[in-house]
């Protein structure tokens, strides 16, 4: 999915979309509330065995995200993602990326990822099959220039003492900092 | 990899207290200062040693010889930091109590040589009986009689006023250890001493004159346990002691700059001590153990009223989710910037119960609690980490004229009202510190200690959204709550934003999104008499929408900004007092001060038609483009696509990259301002003013001060509740429509503002019917985007209507 062209400074947001849930997929647990429905395969055609209790798909670990460059350079590594509203079901990541210095003007892709397991439950017992599977989505978007790696203002302060005035300020990239007045 | 963003930070604070210094509070770190001089923020205040002093009681060695010390007396000492301009931390905990006996003196009473039994003394030192039959002494020794000389065996004493017969110096004169025999009486361990030299012959007593004296060194301080400080601010460290029979004072003993030894020691005498440092205030005040903590690190606000500053609003971070693990105490950040000074603070999860943070590892994200999670395991937890219960509604304030050192025993701590809401600033408004809520207004009044003498009192039921939603006119200020907008003049309020108020309500298109109010802010435009509120209208992460009023006329507008307006100032640029805009992308505004918006200094405006378009481009093949046009908006003033505002973000020769692409794509009817921004204006609805069947004349004239360069303005005629407007029905060129222009089927009535007659009119002639669903309303909607010079309507007169 094309994210949309943005300037460096700006904050890109990610969420995972709603995924699809496989017929056999159980929401057993609790813990199971707390991770992305991965996309499964077709439950249907594992087979008739009497014997199975119940399936269960769960992710493994928190999504990750990724960025790489036009140049193919990972500019950003397995960020974590978080949790959006727990309130949201099918729980809902995110990921809020800061489009700093590191990443350059021009096409980028985002790619999240997770791994999601598969375990059947025999009876009592618990077996886990093959089905490990690693899920990935990619986001393309487009690093346009004119931005600033400082980001946003989010607070300023007009300061003057007898030698010049200055702006202060704080941008939303954790930035702090201060600029002369030239027209003083 | 450069380190990244990883989440927005909370918006902080800035105040300026009466040394210079500007301070910025945000909450999840330490307060930052700035002089205006120095190259970068730095933390504020000077840290505290966090341990100790040991002092012990020890001779003091210089060269292999005791150093003469008369220390005497019960001591105590503190260690302290200062930073480079000399200020000063708290200090650390008291060592442990030493008491010292000091010099001892007295006078020789007698003293004979005596040959001695066996007799073995605590030092290894043995008085062995002479051999039998010898009259040559191997060991001999002293007794010296001094009535209650107080020594000790193991002291050493020095003599003094021993002479030869006939004068002379005498070598007895110099330092013996002794052991003590009884209260009167002691041993000198010297075996082959100076005073046998003076006898050649054996003799049970020396020929004294009684005029000698003894003395006995006292012993110095040491001190160790000395903690070296690792912050950058402390660059000396002073060692503090008292005087005997006095803990209300310490003094100067040790000044260090070199930061680096553990041990230090003294042999100052309580005279010898220098500069005093009182602890405590004729109240009994421990002033200096207290007073000099650093800036709270948890408040978010800060502001500076008459000769101190005041820290209120918890940080309550809640960003990202916590991974909590059922009977472990790690905890693993996703997504948070957790912070070292979270430590301390308390950690609520999914069971409600709150853990203290006992350490924060800022690098990977991992807090780890004072105790075994109870709750149940969750990898995606929500969470909150806020300062101790009792900080939910303290307020702190520095000591007078000293806005970096903060005595944490001095909070003013409110009573609990559940209407009033979260706590959201301060507004120092006169002699009045004004604490504000989201619902509730409550004062602080005080003489000289507001931790003494303050009174908190209750001033308005209505609120204020944020720290900088408030903009102070004298002795009243206007502020803004999500009921409204209203002037409050320290005990009464006013609403003004009636005309405005569907806005808040929420029952208007337009509704201030309240989920994004920690962005919003407001400005003053002292000119012309203009407060502007930035809120978030419609979805934008950041102000793009400002609620304008001039309260000269008591009249509202809303405001459209291309970019996101995220925060505001008041300041001075040449020399006068404007507004200050800040923006993404680091770029600062400067409103009303040009027709045109967001363009370079120097940089001129440029108008012209489009040649071609991309959804991203625009193409003037007569242009030559230049960068000095980068970050300004450019506007689709007239044409296909008209109204669509992007902002350029590259150019090409003949070409403008904008940021985001055309929602209705121009062509070459489209004409563009670079640097234009759109202003729209619209009449209430008006009745139509005609008798039925009767051919009205209804017009719409327009007075205005002809611009110099071309631009164009668009009138739209909308016919009672019609939400497009009404199409024109025939084609007139500026020339025949005398400077109105019109396009058959097109709903846009073109002015030409460079009309030198400064007047231009449009017919809406219209037949009333008698049927009775007749066209009954009127309203007119102007829209234009200024060239180089502002557009400037004097009058405008709608004839055929009634009013409303």
């Amino acid at each position: 999915m094309y994210l949309g062209r943005f300037r460096q400074g700006d904050w890109v947001t990610l969420t995972f979309p709603k995924f699809h849930v496989g017929s056999g997929a159980h929401k057993d647990h609790l813990e199971d509330m707390q991770f992305p429905r991965p996309d499964v395969p077709d439950w249907s055609t594992v087979g008739v065995d009497h014997s199975v209790y119940s399936d269960t798909v769960f992710g493994t670990e928190n999504p990750t995200l990724s960025v790489v460059d036009s140049s193919g350079n990972v500019v950003v590594e397995d960020k974590r993602m978080h949790l959006l509203d727990s309130a949201i079901d099918p729980a809902l990541f995110t990921v809020s990326l800061f489009l700093g210095s590191d990443i350059p003007v021009g096409m980028c892709v985002a790619r999240t990822e997770y791994v999601s397991k598969w375990e059947r439950q025999y009876r009592e017992k618990w077996y886990s099959l093959v089905a490990e599977r690693t899920h990935s989505f990619t986001y393309p978007f487009k690093v346009v220039p004119s931005g600033d790696p400082r980001g946003t203002y989010i607070s300023s302060y007009f300061y003057n003492r007898p030698h010049a005035s200055f702006l202060l300020g704080q941008y939303d990239s954790d930035t702090l900092d201060f600029r002369k007045n030239p027209k003083e | 990899m450069a380190s990244l963003s990883n989440c927005q930070p909370p918006i902080g604070s800035f105040s300026e207290s009466n040394d210079g210094n500007v301070f910025f509070a945000r909450g999840d770190q330490s307060v930052k200062r700035w002089d205006g001089l120095i190259s970068d923020f730095v933390n504020a205040g000077v840290p505290a040693p966090s341990t100790g002093l040991s002092m012990l009681e020890e001779p003091i060695l210089e060269g292999g010889t005791q150093v003469a010390a008369n220390i005497a007396g019960t001591y105590f000492a503190y260690l302290r930091y200062l930073d480079s301009r000399g200020k000063v931390s708290n200090l650390s905990p008291v060592s442990g109590r030493l008491s010292m006996a000091g010099a001892k003196f007295g006078n020789v009473d007698s003293i004979i040589r005596a040959y001695g039994a066996t007799l073995v003394n605590s030092y290894g030192l043995v008085l062995t009986r002479e051999p039998y039959g010898s009259d040559d002494p191997q060991l001999k020794y002293l007794i010296v009689t001094s009535r209650s000389h107080g020594l000790e065996t193991g002291d050493q004493i020095t003599f003094h006023g021993f002479t030869l017969p006939g004068g002379g110096s005498f070598l007895g004169n110099r330092q013996y250890r002794v052991y003590v025999i009884n209260i009167n009486q002691f041993i000198l361990f010297n075996s082959l001493h100076p005073f046998d030299s003076t006898n050649n012959a054996p003799s049970w007593f020396y020929p004294y004159a009684g005029r000698a004296t003894w003395s006995m060194a006292g012993n110095g301080i040491k001190y160790s346990n000395v903690e070296i400080p690792t912050d950058s601010r402390v660059v000396r460290r002073q060692i503090l002691r008292n005087k005997d029979g006095n803990v209300n004072t310490f003094y100067v003993d040790i000044d260090d700059t070199d930061l680096t030894e553990t041990e230090f020691t003294t042999v100052k005498s309580d005279t010898e001590l220098g500069e005093e440092v009182p602890l405590r205030a004729v109240d009994g005040t421990d002033l200096n153990i207290a007073r000099h903590s650093e800036p709270p690190n948890f408040k978010r606000v800060v502001v500076d009223h008459f000769s101190r500053t005041f820290a209120a609003v918890n940080l309550n971070y809640k960003v990202g989710s916590a991974h909590v693990e059922k009977g472990s105490t790690d905890v693993i950040g996703n997504g948070t910037c957790w912070t070292a000074e979270m430590e301390s603070r308390l950690f609520f999860a999914g069971d409600k119960k709150s853990y203290t943070i006992s350490s924060v590892d800022t690098d990977g994200q991992q807090l780890v609690l004072s105790e075994e999670y109870e709750g149940s395991t969750d990898k995606t937890s929500e969470y909150s980490i806020s300062p101790e219960e009792d900080e939910k509604l303290s307020i702190h304030f520095s000591e007078t004229l000293l806005p970096e050192s903060w005595n944490r025993y001095k909070v003013i701590r409110l009573t609990s009202d559940p209407s009033s809401g979260e706590m959201t600033g301060l507004m120092p408004m006169g002699p009045r510190l004004f604490i504000l809520f989201e619902n509730r207004i409550s004062s602080l009044n005080y003489m000289s200690d507001p931790s003494l003498d303050g009174q908190v009192s209750f001033a308005t039921s209505r609120g204020c959204v944020n720290q900088r939603c408030y903009i102070k006119d004298g002795n009243s200020a206007y502020l803004m709550d999500q009921s409204g907008i209203y002037a409050f003049d320290g005990s009464q309020t006013v609403s003004i934003s009636d005309q405005i108020q569907s806005i808040f309500d929420g029952t208007d298109k337009y509704s201030v999104d309240w989920a994004r109010s920690e962005y919003f802010h407001a400005t003053h435009q002292p000119r012309e008499k203009v407060i502007r509120w930035f809120v978030c209208l419609g979805g934008s992460g950041y102000p793009k929408h400002a609620l304008a009023f001039n309260y000269l006329v008591n009249r509202w507008w809303i405001e459209e900004y291309a970019e996101p307006v995220s925060s505001s100032v008041v300041g001075s640029v040449s020399k006068k007092r404007t507004a200050i805009l800040c923006g993404s992308a680091g770029r600062v505004f400067i409103p009303i001060s040009s027709p045109v918006d967001g363009m370079a200094t120097g940089a001129s405006p440029v108008r012209g038609s489009v040649s071609s378009a991309t959804p991203v481009t625009i193409t003037d093949s007569s242009q030559t483009f230049t960068d000095v046009v980068v970050g300004a908006p450019v506007c689709i003033s007239e044409g296909t696509g008209s109204g669509q505002q992007r902002v350029v973000v590259s150019v090409g020769e003949h070409h403008l990259e904008v940021n985001r692409p055309f929602s209705i794509l121009p062509d070459s009817t489209s004409i563009y301002q670079v640097g234009g921004f759109k202003w729209e204006y619209s009449t209430p609805m008006m009745r139509l003013a005609s008798q039925p069947n009767e051919k009205a004349i209804r017009s719409f004239a327009m007075r205005f001060e002809p611009n110099g360069e071309q631009s164009t303005l668009i009138v739209r005629k909308y016919t009672d509740f019609q939400d497009t407007p009404d199409s024109m029905h025939y084609p007139r060129s500026f020339d025949e429509g005398d400077g109105v222009k019109t396009e058959a089927s097109s709903p846009d009535i073109l002015f030409d503002m460079t009309h030198s007659t400064g007047v231009l009119q449009q017919n809406f002639d219209s037949t009333d019917t008698p049927r009775s669903e007749r066209n009954r309303s009127l309203t007119v909607r102007l829209e234009g985007v200024p060239n180089s010079e502002a557009h400037r309507i004097y009058s405008l007169t709608i004839e055929g209507v009634s009013g409303r």
